[in-house]
């Protein structure tokens, strides 16, 4: 069998690494990838000055926290177990989308972004309805510091898994459209590191809110 | 591309240098004493000489610093002047060079750590039996001071000395109390801020503290020197950060006695908030209702009331954090400003009685907070 | 004075309509010509504010500014100067400059680049409209709460402030990643990362802290914006919050800030000294090793800004700024020891480099003072830092910054600009610096505090005061007599041609202005000096001694 560097000129871009990777899937081959990274950077430490705070604000009102008003719960629901199992699968859906452009599967990347597209926005639904559960069970952003915390911190990383899931739509459109393949797919995979990027931050946040407290 | 400067050149830049050099020592030769220098004043407290002795360690090593490589400077530059077009030496760096310009002031700066960590420990000490207690309490924009206040003042963060202390001094506009403490003895400082962070700063102590609401700050002091001293806040804290003053009077241990007795007897002789005034009976019929619910405004800011009577201004502070009065311009016989006292604390209402006023308009003000401002028209 | 030969297609393109070239541009040079000129603007509103604020200082009592408009004046000076003059100006050189030093065509990212300049002007008006709106801002640059919650800050102004500063950081994390993937990405070949310019690296450390700084500042933002408008009670201790919190989030990003602004100085500066000293950088090795050192060093300094608290663990604090004087010392040696036994000629970016050097290195001394924790408790927020602060930010970064001017004004103009001025303006400078700024260690030593619209007639501060309000006016006089030349050398003869300077990197080896595309073709590039190497092949090292490494002065 042919490779395609024996058939095409040796192209910055275009030739394979030893392992059949397209040449510049390795992050600092590859500038786009290399900015997405960077940027991913500047986002955990957006995120650390929110988990900061939190922890700062927990320690200074330890024994009494989350410290509630009167009358109000929290506590992990049936609704925030799905969302976390389903923004969790979502990333292994993604990462087999990524895998099959590799490898010059077309369909099987729309049909992977597009899956997760359904499950991001599922995510968001869910989320938004556990919002709207706490606050009607009292926790409320002007409620109380760990209403505050809790929503500006869920608040936010809401508003980053609907950039994501915009930007997965993007690629969905492009990649329906015809323009990825084998070789030429970096704005997919960019777009997937963003997508396990705020994964992780939402593994991290509920390990805080619900499992350490 | 410059030519190799000539001879007279080189003379005109090194008498620029002599110059220069001479300006700088002439001024601080003929520095004038009475301008601030380069010594911080006196201090007047045991640990206050503990900082100076440390800053004039650093002050000297910061000299030399100064010295030699300005000095370095300025000979590079004097010295290797271009001359003709021929390269210098192309030396590319020096491994002892570098070692030596890092290991020399790293040992520098970590001996000067160690000895300021000492001195720290020596400011940041705690008494555990100090002699006297004082509360300061920072509020926009002056301080109440509580002398004999209850053991729980240690970590209370909002207080109310005038009602729980022996006796409290409150100062107001630019007028600071003035806070006596007894030289030779320790004097335990309690901060506690009602509204905003401010910091309590005695240049003389060469020491400040900042008053953090939701924290009480404390610190320690030995007053060596009998005198009064002033203070200020630190610490913007708003309109008025710098009206903030203060003073602090050391006196002997008689004398402060003398003090403190004093002001007990003035606490106790009044001891709930009263009408104060032009004197007479309060008024019957209905008093003037006034309010403030912040430090912005009043919540009215126009009132009306009789003329040819005193008149009973009946001032609830709504304000949760900080306390307000009511004042009016020019309404005291002689032309000064009739004055609300005492201040009504947040949640109080107070009531103040003026003198008869002619018809006309009177602006009126809170003294602490001259931005709450109004019209009253008599008539 | 070599001139390179253009290919004839370089000037094929001509744009429909100048303004419109100029606002849909992607050139990373146009873009670095509006950063600097914006910054510039920048500048000189910011200084009147300073200028306003010396003149009510000046005397005690209130002349012109009342409180009100005072603590706006000095809340919008610090902002400005920092967040619209200080940042967008070197980041506007930076962006001339890098590729060019790398041999690149351009950014990684330039259309991401055209929108990081873009939001700056749009929220420094933003920012300054709030003087229309109600009041600007008025808790000081450092807007601590709870002075700066809703309860005691209550016009939008504080708001405003907030929204400029969040977008303006949104800026400077895209340039960050812009600058960082050029400079990993884009270098010429031969040019490894130990053969990049200085100012290359100082830009890349520059924006490691950016990227990871500013995010940090833009939660805390948005956690007081939060406060302000939507009930939050993060830093209100009253409901559970942490007032503190406030000074922790914003000094973790302030003080990578401070040496934000001024490690490309740093990098201008070893840019500056070589070329007209005739030698190489002295210890090119150990100078990136500082400025690394510095970066990292520089997280972990930052409650030094709150010793005064009581609230922060002390000893740890004040060994780090200590031990971060180390590093600066490091390059101080190494740029004296770049102009020992050289052949120095001082037109004008000489002239304010020199200057930055007298003058840093007080700014910098200062600061061991200050790591003291003892001496800090007595000088923090008095005017001993109003001057340690402006003798590294003037003293320094803006010395800098007009060095830079004069340096690159002919690569990006063709043009000189007036040396003749340049001295004048340079002498004036450097003298009303010391005249302003040095008397504010006196004042603050004898008690003056910092943000305070007046002080007591009777405090013995006046005449000080008025010395440093001289000062100041000379200083306007400087800068004015600064913007004039450049005016002026606008209209002037392009007769710099490439390399004017006989300078060392690869923006010298292009015509004076570059073409859009940068380089015709590159040359070799087999150290950090290849326009030195290609004029004088085989000279850019030291005879060989037995010692292998040059002699010791």
């Amino acid at each position: 069998m042919t490779t395609p560097s024996e058939v095409l000129p040796a192209v910055h871009g275009a030739e394979l690494t030893k392992d059949g990777h397209p040449y510049g899937s390795k992050p600092i081959e590859n500038t786009a990838l290399l900015g997405m990274l960077l940027f991913i950077a500047s986002e955990i430490m957006f995120f650390a000055g929110l988990f900061a705070a939190y922890f700062d604000i927990r320690a200074k009102n330890l024994p009494h926290w989350p410290a509630l008003p009167e009358g109000a719960e929290f506590g992990v629901t049936p609704v925030i177990i799905a969302a976390t199992f389903i923004l969790i699968s979502s990333s292994a859906v993604i990462e087999w989308g990524v895998i099959r452009i590799r490898r010059g599967d077309r369909r099987g990347m729309n049909r992977a972004f597009a899956l997760t597209v359904l499950m991001g926005v599922t995510f968001l639904a869910l989320e938004a309805t556990d919002w709207y559960i706490l606050a009607s069970e009292g926790v409320t952003l002007s409620g109380s510091v760990f209403g505050s915390l809790y929503f500006t911190m869920t608040g936010f990383h809401f508003a980053h898994v609907l950039g994501g899931v915009i930007g997965i739509s993007i690629m969905l459109g492009r990649g329906v459209s015809g323009q990825f393949s084998a070789r030429h797919h970096t704005a997919a995979e960019a777009v997937s590191y963003y997508w396990h990027f705020v994964d992780v931050v939402w593994v991290l946040l509920f390990a805080t809110f619900y499992i350490l407290r | 591309m410059d030519r190799a400067p000539g001879r007279r050149r080189n003379l005109a830049l090194v008498v620029a240098a002599v110059i220069t050099v001479a300006a700088i020592v002439g001024l601080i030769v003929f520095y004038p004493a009475d301008w601030p220098g380069f010594a911080p004043p006196t201090p007047i407290t045991v640990t206050g000489q503990d900082t100076e002795g440390i800053y004039r360690v650093v002050f000297t090593i910061a000299a030399i610093i100064f010295l030699l490589v300005e000095g370095l400077i300025l000979f590079a530059v004097l010295r290797y002047r271009r001359t003709d077009e021929e390269l210098p030496v192309q030396t590319h760096g020096n491994m002892i060079a570098e070692a030596a310009w890092t290991i020399v002031p790293a040992i520098i700066v970590i001996s000067l750590f160690f000895l300021s960590i000492s001195v720290q420990n020596k400011v940041e000490a705690r008494s555990p039996n100090p002699d006297v207690t004082i509360d300061v309490v920072g509020f926009q924009w002056q301080w109440t001071i509580g002398y004999g206040c209850p053991a729980s003042y240690a970590t209370e963060t909002t207080v109310q000395p005038a009602t729980d202390c022996e006796f409290s001094l409150t100062g107001l506009g630019s007028e600071g109390p003035d806070i006596h403490v007894p030289v030779g003895q320790t004097v335990h400082f309690r901060l506690h801020a009602a509204d905003v962070i401010h910091a309590f700063y005695v240049p003389k102590f060469l020491y400040k503290k900042d008053v953090i609401p939701g924290r009480v700050n404390n610190f320690d002091v030995i007053v060596e020197q009998p005198g009064t001293y002033s203070g200020q806040c630190a610490e913007l804290c708003g309109l008025s950060h710098a009206e903030m003053f203060f003073t602090l009077t050391a006196e002997d241990a008689g004398a402060y006695d003398a003090w403190y007795t004093q002001q007990v007897e003035t606490a106790n002789a009044s001891p709930t908030p009263g009408p104060s005034g032009s004197g007479g009976p309060p008024p019957a019929g209905s008093a003037v209702d006034v309010s403030a619910s912040n430090a912005t405004a009043f919540d009215q800011t126009t009132l009306t009331a009789p003329a040819g009577a005193p008149i009973t201004f009946r001032f609830a502070n709504k304000d949760p954090n900080v306390a307000h009065n009511f004042s009016i311009k020019g309404a005291n016989a002689d032309g000064s400003d009739f004055i609300g006292l005492p201040l009504a604390q947040p949640g109080e209402t107070v009531e103040y009685v003026s003198p008869a006023l002619a018809a006309g308009t009177y602006p009126y003000y809170c003294s602490v907070h001259a931005n709450m401002t109004g019209t009253l028209t008599v008539q | 004075m070599a001139t390179t030969t253009l290919s004839p297609r370089a000037s094929a393109y001509t744009a429909r309509s100048r303004v419109l070239e100029w606002l849909t541009t992607t050139d990373h040079k146009k873009i670095g010509i509006m950063y600097i000129t914006t910054a510039y603007i920048f500048f000189l509103l910011a200084g009147l504010m300073a200028l306003g604020i010396r003149t009510e200082l000046a005397f005690p009592g209130t002349q012109i500014l009342d409180p009100a408009l005072y603590n706006q004046a000095f809340t919008m000076h610090g902002t400005t100067m920092i967040f619209f003059f200080v940042m967008p100006m070197l980041a506007g050189f930076a962006n001339y400059i890098v590729p060019l030093q790398i041999g690149a065509a351009d950014m990684a990212f330039p259309r991401i680049n055209a929108l990081s300049f873009w939001i700056i002007p749009f929220s420094g008006v933003l920012l300054f409209s709030s003087f229309l709106l109600g009041g600007a801002a008025n808790g000081g640059w450092t807007s601590y709460t709870p002075l700066s919650e809703a309860t005691y800050s209550t016009t939008s102004g504080q708001d405003l402030w907030l929204a400029a500063l969040i977008l303006s950081g949104v800026s400077s994390i895209m340039g960050a990643i812009n600058f960082l993937a050029t400079t990993f990405r884009l270098r010429a070949p031969g040019m490894t990362m130990l053969r990049m310019p200085i100012f290359t690296w100082t830009v890349l450390v520059t924006n490691v802290l950016l990227l990871f700084a500013v995010p940090v500042l833009a939660a805390g933002m948005l956690m007081l914006f939060i406060d302000r408008n939507y009930g939050g009670s993060f830093f209100n201790p009253a409901a559970g919050g942490d007032t503190i919190l406030w000074q922790h989030i914003f000094w973790f990003f302030g003080h990578p800030e401070v040496y934000i602004l001024i490690l490309p100085a740093f990098g201008i500066i070893s840019e500056v000294i070589p070329v007209f000293s005739r030698k190489p950088l002295f210890g090119y090795k150990a100078f990136v090793i500082a400025t690394v050192s510095i970066g990292v060093l520089g997280f972990g300094v930052w409650a030094h800004h709150m010793f005064t608290t009581g609230a922060v663990f002390l000893p740890f604090f004040s060994i780090t700024t200590f031990l971060i004087a180390v590093p600066t010392g490091v390059k101080m040696f190494n740029w004296i020891a770049t102009m020992w036994r050289g052949k120095i000629v001082f037109h004008t970016p000489m002239l304010f480099a020199v200057g930055f050097l007298a003058s840093f290195l007080i700014g910098g001394l200062d600061g061991a003072f200050s790591a003291s924790t003892p001496i800090d408790f007595a000088l923090q927020d008095t005017y001993w830092i109003v001057s340690h602060l402006h003798y590294v930010l003037f003293g320094g970064s803006a010395l800098a910054i007009m060095a830079a001017t004069y340096y690159w004004f002919p690569k990006m103009t063709g043009r000189f600009l007036s040396e003749r001025i340049g001295k004048v303006q340079f002498w004036i400078v450097l003298i009303a610096t010391q005249l302003t700024f040095f008397p504010m260690h006196l004042l603050g030593l004898n008690g003056m505090p910092r943000r305070i619209q007046d002080y007591a007639p009777n405090a013995g501060w006046q005449d000080l005061n008025v010395l440093a309000t001289i000062g100041s006016f000379g200083l306007g006089l400087g800068v004015a007599l600064m913007m004039w030349n450049i005016f002026a050398s606008l209209r002037g003869p392009k007769t710099a041609g490439d390399d004017p300077w006989e300078g060392n990197t690869l923006e010298w080896a292009t015509t004076s202005p570059p073409p859009s595309y940068n380089f015709d073709h590159l040359p070799e590039i087999r150290s950090e000096r290849p326009v030195f190497d290609l004029r004088h092949p085989g000279a850019g090292h030291a005879p060989a001694l037995t010692a292998g490494d040059g002699a010791k002065p």
